[in-house]
This record gives C-alpha cells, sequence and structure tokens, in this order.
C-alpha cells in the first residue's frame, strides 16, 4: 500500500457498473470510505450492493442521473464525500463539473479543468502537441468552416480522409470520405452527430492512415512534475472506433518505435501540464511512423492489462495522486513482466451486428484459475438496463508471455456464460483463434474484414446447443423445471391451500 | 420398451432433428447420425450436467417465451424446441391464404429519434432505412423488413421513445425500381 497522508476519506463514485466497482474496491483496500449513486434502474445493481453507503440519484436517462451535475453535487454535499471519483464516460472529461467538484470543495480525482479543457477541444491539443514535437496526424489545425471551405482544405489533407469532431471522442460525429463528392454530405452528417452528442457541431480534418493499429500509452504524472510511462496497449480490435479487446504489450511493435511512442507520450503529458492517470493515444501506420491521436484525461475502460503487467493499481495511484502524493515511482522503476489481454465483454448481440441488448441474467458462469481476472458489472439475477453502456465484464488474463496470455484466456472463455442476454462472448473466442490476431499481422479494419464468419459457432457446439435444449424440453414434458419458480409457487400455494382446509 | 421422440431444434439459423430414447440401459441421444448414450442431471438453478458418452460439461439451461437460453463451452444460443409430431399434423393442415397485413415499425430500444426519413405515402424497399434512433450511445438505422408503402408515421425527430414504441405503420406494395437504402 502507497503510505500517504489522507487529507480525504469520503469519496463519491459518479459512476454505474464495472467501473463503479472497481473503484469501490481500490476504496476499501486503502481504508476510504466509499459513496455510490445510482438511478432508478440501477437501484439494486451490484455496485450498489458493494459500496459503503447508495443515494438515489434520479430517474434512469442518463440526463437525468448520471449525467446531471446538480443532483450529482447535491448528493455529495448530503453524504459528506470530500473527493468525487467520475470513472469513465458520463461526466469523466467534462471540465465544468470537475471545476463545480472543485469549486464545491471536493477533491476531482483527475486531472486539472483547465488541463481537461484544452485536451478536449481536439484541434487545440493537436496544436499544443505539435508544438511540443509530437508527431500529429496530418490535417487541418482548425475546424472547417462550411463544405466549400472543407472542399480546399481537403485538396491539401488528401483522400481518402477522415472529418473528425473537435468536442469529440469515442468515434462520435466522425465519418471517413473517400472521394470529393462524398463530403458535403458527409460533414453534414457529421456536423449532426457531433452537435448531438457534444453540443458542438465544428469538425476539422485528417487524413486517413492506411491499415494503422491504436496504440496507446498509459501515463501517470503527479501534481510535481514527475511523469511516467507505464508501457502501452494495442487496442486495434474495434468496430465502429470501439475497443473490443486490447493487450499490453503491445505485440510486434519494434523497439524504436516503442521507446518512440513512450517518449513521446510523455512530452505529451508534459505539455498539457498533465496530472493524474491518463491515456496518450496513437494511431501507428505499417511502416512504424506513428502519430497523435488524443489524449483520454481519466481512467480507460482497459486499464486491466497495464495492471498486470506492471502490477501498479492504477486506480490506488490516482487515489494518492489527488490526494497530493508524489509517485512512488521513477521510469526506471517501471518493469513490464509478460502479457496481458482483456476482452470486453459487451452485452451485444454479436451475431446480428452487435446489436445492443438488455434483460435479466439468468445464470452467470465465471471462469477462474491461474492468471486470470474478471471486472464484473452484474452478477446473476441483475437486470441489464437499456440505458446505458452496455458493457457486462471485463475478463483479462495474464501469461509469461503473450501465447500463455492467449491460451488462458481462450480456456477461460470457455468456461464463462452470460445466460440470457445475447453477448460478444462468441466474437471473442473467434478473434483468440484468428491466425492474423494470434500472429499480430491484426490492425484496426480487422473486426469490419472478418465479422461475422459463416459460422461463428461451431458446428460441433451448435449440435450440442441443440441436444441439451431437446433434453431440457424432454425432461420438462415429464416434470416441470426445478427452477421453474412460477410452477413452484402455484404448487405451493395449492398445498398451503388444501392444508388451511384441513380439517374438514 | 424403448419409446422415442424426436423434435425440431432450431439453433444459430440451423434446423436440426434430435431424438431422444428412452431404453432400458437409460437415455440415448442422436443429433443427425450421431448418437450417443447421454445423461442430463440438474444441479440447481438453471444448471445442469450434460453427459454424452464419456464426456460430461455443464449446462447453462433458462426457458423463456420463444424456447430456451443454453449456454455451454463458452457459447450460447436462444434455440426453439417443436415436438416433430406437432410439427407434421401441423404441415398436413390447409395453409391459410398470405394475409396483406400492415406492418408496423416499433422502438427496438428505448432512446431518441435523430431522423425519420419518409412520410406518409413514401414507397420504401427492403432494407431502406426509414428513420435512425439514438440509443446507448450510437446511431441506430432503423430499416424496412419489407418494400412497402409508409402508412402513418407517429414520431417526430428529437423525440424520446421507449422501447416498443410505435414509430410507423407501413403496407405491403411492390418494391421500388430503385433501393435508396444506404
Amino acid at each position: 500500500m502507497i503510505p500517504w497522508a489522507r487529507p480525504f476519506r469520503r469519496v463519491l463514485i459518479a459512476n454505474r457498473g464495472e467501473i463503479a466497482v472497481r473503484v469501490i474496491r481500490a476504496c476499501r483496500e486503502l481504508g476510504l470510505h466509499s459513496i455510490a449513486v445510482y438511478s432508478e434502474a440501477d437501484a439494486h445493481s451490484l455496485h450498489v450492493r458493494l459500496a459503503d453507503e447508495a443515494h438515489y440519484l434520479g430517474p434512469a436517462p442518463p440526463r437525468e442521473s448520471y449525467l446531471h451535475s446538480e443532483r450529482l453535487l447535491a448528493v455529495a454535499r448530503r453524504a459528506g464525500a470530500e473527493a468525487v471519483h467520475p470513472g469513465y464516460g458520463f461526466l469523466a472529461e467534462n471540465a465544468d463539473f470537475a471545476a463545480a467538484c472543485e469549486a464545491a470543495g471536493l477533491v476531482w480525482i483527475g486531472p486539472r479543468p483547465a488541463t481537461m479543457r484544452a485536451l478536449g477541444r481536439k484541434t487545440d491539443a493537436r496544436q499544443t502537441m505539435r508544438a511540443a514535437g509530437v508527431p500529429t496526424v496530418p490535417g487541418t489545425l482548425e475546424p472547417v468552416a462550411d463544405a466549400a471551405a472543407a472542399r480546399v482544405a481537403a485538396e491539401t489533407v488528401g483522400y481518402p480522409l477522415a472529418l473528425k469532431a473537435v468536442a469529440g471522442g469515442g468515434g462520435r460525429g466522425m465519418r471517413r470520405v473517400d472521394r470529393p463528392e462524398e463530403l458535403a454530405a458527409a460533414l453534414h452528417a457529421a456536423q449532426q452527430e457531433a452537435l448531438g452528442a457534444f453540443g458542438d457541431g465544428a469538425i476539422y480534418l485528417e487524413r486517413l492512415v492506411d491499415r494503422p493499429r491504436h496504440v496507446e500509452v498509459q501515463i501517470l504524472a503527479d501534481a510535481y512534475g514527475a511523469v511516467v510511462a507505464l508501457g502501452e496497449r494495442d487496442c486495434s480490435v474495434q468496430r465502429r472506433y470501439q475497443k473490443l479487446l486490447e493487450e499490453a504489450p503491445a505485440p510486434g511493435l519494434a523497439p524504436a518505435t516503442r521507446q518512440g511512442l513512450l517518449e513521446a507520450a510523455i512530452r505529451a503529458a508534459r505539455a498539457a501540464g498533465y496530472v493524474n492517470a491518463g491515456t496518450v493515444e496513437f494511431l501507428v501506420a505499417p511502416d512504424g511512423a506513428f502519430y497523435f491521436l488524443e489524449v483520454n484525461a481519466r481512467l480507460q475502460v482497459e486499464h486491466p492489462v497495464t495492471e498486470l503487467v506492471t502490477g501498479i493499481d492504477l486506480v490506488k495511484a490516482q487515489l494518492a495522486v489527488a490526494a497530493g502524493e508524489p509517485l512512488p515511482w521513477r521510469q526506471e522503476d517501471i518493469v513490464l513482466r509478460g502479457a496481458a489481454i482483456e476482452c470486453r465483454i459487451y452485452a451485444e448481440d454479436a451475431l446480428a451486428g452487435f446489436t445492443p441488448s438488455a434483460g435479466r441474467l439468468e445464470a452467470v458462469r465465471l471462469p477462474s484459475g491461474p492468471g486470470l481476472r474478471l471486472d464484473a458489472g452484474y452478477e446473476a439475477g441483475d437486470t441489464v438496463p437499456p440505458y446505458y453502456d452496455t458493457l457486462l465484464a471485463k475478463l483479462c488474463a495474464w501469461g509469461a508471455d503473450r501465447a500463455e496470455a492467449l491460451a488462458r484466456l481462450r480456456r477461460a472463455l470457455a468456461e464463462c456464460a452470460f445466460l440470457g442476454v445475447p453477448n460478444t462472448l462468441a466474437f471473442h473466442r473467434y478473434v483468440l483463434d484468428h491466425p492474423e490476431f494470434t500472429e499480430a499481422r491484426h490492425d484496426t479494419g480487422f473486426v469490419a474484414r472478418h465479422w461475422p464468419p459463416p459460422e461463428p459457432i461451431p458446428p460441433a457446439v451448435v449440435e450440442r446447443l441443440a441436444l441439451a435444449a431437446a433434453l431440457a424440453h424432454y425432461h420438462r414434458q415429464r416434470t416441470p423445471m426445478a427452477d421453474d419458480t412460477s410452477r413452484q409457487a402455484w404448487a405451493a400455494q395449492a398445498r398451503q391451500a388444501a392444508l388451511r382446509r384441513w380439517p374438514p | 420398451m424403448t419409446q422415442r421422440t424426436t423434435y425440431r431444434v432450431r439453433v444459430a439459423g440451423r434446423d436440426l432433428d434430435v431424438t431422444i430414447e428412452a431404453t432400458e440401459q437409460g437415455l440415448v441421444g442422436q443429433v443427425g447420425e450421431q448418437r450417443w448414450a447421454v445423461q442430463w442431471r440438474a444441479r440447481g438453478p438453471h444448471t445442469y450436467t450434460l453427459g454424452r458418452g464419456d464426456a460430461h460439461e455443464e449446462v447453462l439451461v433458462a426457458a423463456t417465451a420463444e424456447g430456451y437460453w443454453v449456454a455451454l463451452a463458452g457459447y450460447q444460443a436462444q434455440v426453439s424446441v417443436v415436438d416433430a409430431r406437432a410439427l407434421r399434423l401441423a404441415a398436413a393442415l390447409p395453409r391459410p391464404a398470405a394475409r396483406q397485413e400492415r406492418y408496423e415499425l416499433r422502438a427496438p430500444m428505448p432512446g431518441r429519434v435523430l431522423t425519420v426519413r419518409v412520410a406518409p405515402g413514401a414507397l420504401v424497399a427492403r432494407g431502406a432505412v426509414v428513420a435512425t434512433l439514438e440509443a446507448m450511445k450510437m446511431e441506430n438505422e432503423l430499416r424496412a423488413p419489407e418494400p412497402g408503402r409508409v402508412v402513418a408515421v407517429h414520431v417526430r425527430e428529437g423525440e424520446a421513445v421507449e422501447h416498443g414504441a410505435l414509430l410507423l405503420v407501413l403496407e405491403p406494395a411492390e418494391e421500388p425500381p430503385a433501393c435508396s437504402s444506404e
């Protein structure tokens, strides 16, 4: 444990699901008091059950609960919170909320609001990085005013290109444009989407890097100017710019490229005056050239793979830095050991174009054994609400090398089930067996190229599923299933009624 | 005495005939050409052990309105099971004439209507995008399941809708010549 004086003891976690659970666990290990918040849809959820106390926020839609700054601040006041951990998503990168927390006397567990603001505007961030000598993707340094201006700028940038939201992130307000005649319509669509998502429709242009890898560097910085890079992660398995599988270290990266990325990330963090945990995202071209993409000014979903290879608990480090502790490590203390891979198990029907799904988890089977880590937001009997991010759980495997991590993860996935909610398990099994992935020849276009395959469930497994269903049906026709609670309830009711009538 | 029951099982887009035979030695299961001595043991809520010859594995099963959720070996599927005899009986009955039914397009999830791409009277091709719905941080394109004519539009752009809310009504029509899907 990091020994530190504790200027705060009561931590409000302004989030839900697996990341709220993750932060609660870090608080508990440090002896801090965790305060959960929940919407109407989450009243009985896992993070509520695990926290030291939990407070109602508002109705299920995020705008009325997890995105409602005033309600969160009111709960913080009422509960006597001293610090706020935002998790990821929701208000995690909202500089106004961070500033409001600080104005209310709460410690914000994240970067300074001014840093968040500067990094949140992608064109500003690109200018800062360029000035700091961090390579950026060729493109415009300012947003384009209209279609005519975009056409002129596109001549310089070149096709194919990407339209990106200045206020953006997560692929929203983003469009690929292959030909000049597509530009005007794509610009309009991107502007509308960005306006809806961020309240800001400004768009800039970037050249599209062909067959890139998505590689990011985890950084950690204290309030006294110390910055360390905790290695890199490869997050190239994505669909619609959303990551599905991540690993550390990035496989097949030339040592010089890797060193260049780590140094560029540290330069980026220093240039932004960064404090706390953050991620510097890059695109790496097949020739090893790399370009700054953006800084995620928060904890990342995929932080566990870095924790597994560095042995550093990032959430506890975040809490320590926010409490004013200096980093206990210098760069030479950061030693990577082995390899770790994470599967994001989403409540999405991978066999039907990753359609979001919701519903009750009738049964859950969790894998165990050597080298595994599971961060789940739900347990058996929980309901996955339709209002939020669809992440069910993150399953990670660590191995002495990538091959062992892969073998462990394959083995673990075969032991895993989230029954009753369509999910991405079959997709993950497919990726882990695909030679392009196992030989690390993949790029960000992998999912679009290969999924779905003709037989996403192996024929032998389909036959066993059919046999199991037929056997279940066969026995159910003869005796009601043991877990058929409705029938049991009726039977018990009938028995009780009969007993009440006796003696006649 | 051997008692045989054959089921038509639909799983992952495939139709399979599964026969369960009750023999004096126990149950025998057959899928296609493959036969095994099988065991089915309930261990807890939704939890079963499937024995196939010498191989045993854990299976999770939950009954649903349409059939079963079944999970094993890290895969899961919604499976429907119908007694093959009942299926044959149904096939023997005269088939009702195909009805010209209106089709109601409903919200597949709660969200906000971003765009409505059609107006009443419009002809749409199969698969044409008729509306987009923002839900769970994503834009979802709603497509016409069949070619048809738009009879009514029940939502406006920007409107928040609940799961299952009626968005628009289509009636069957000939496929328009140009496919307007994007």
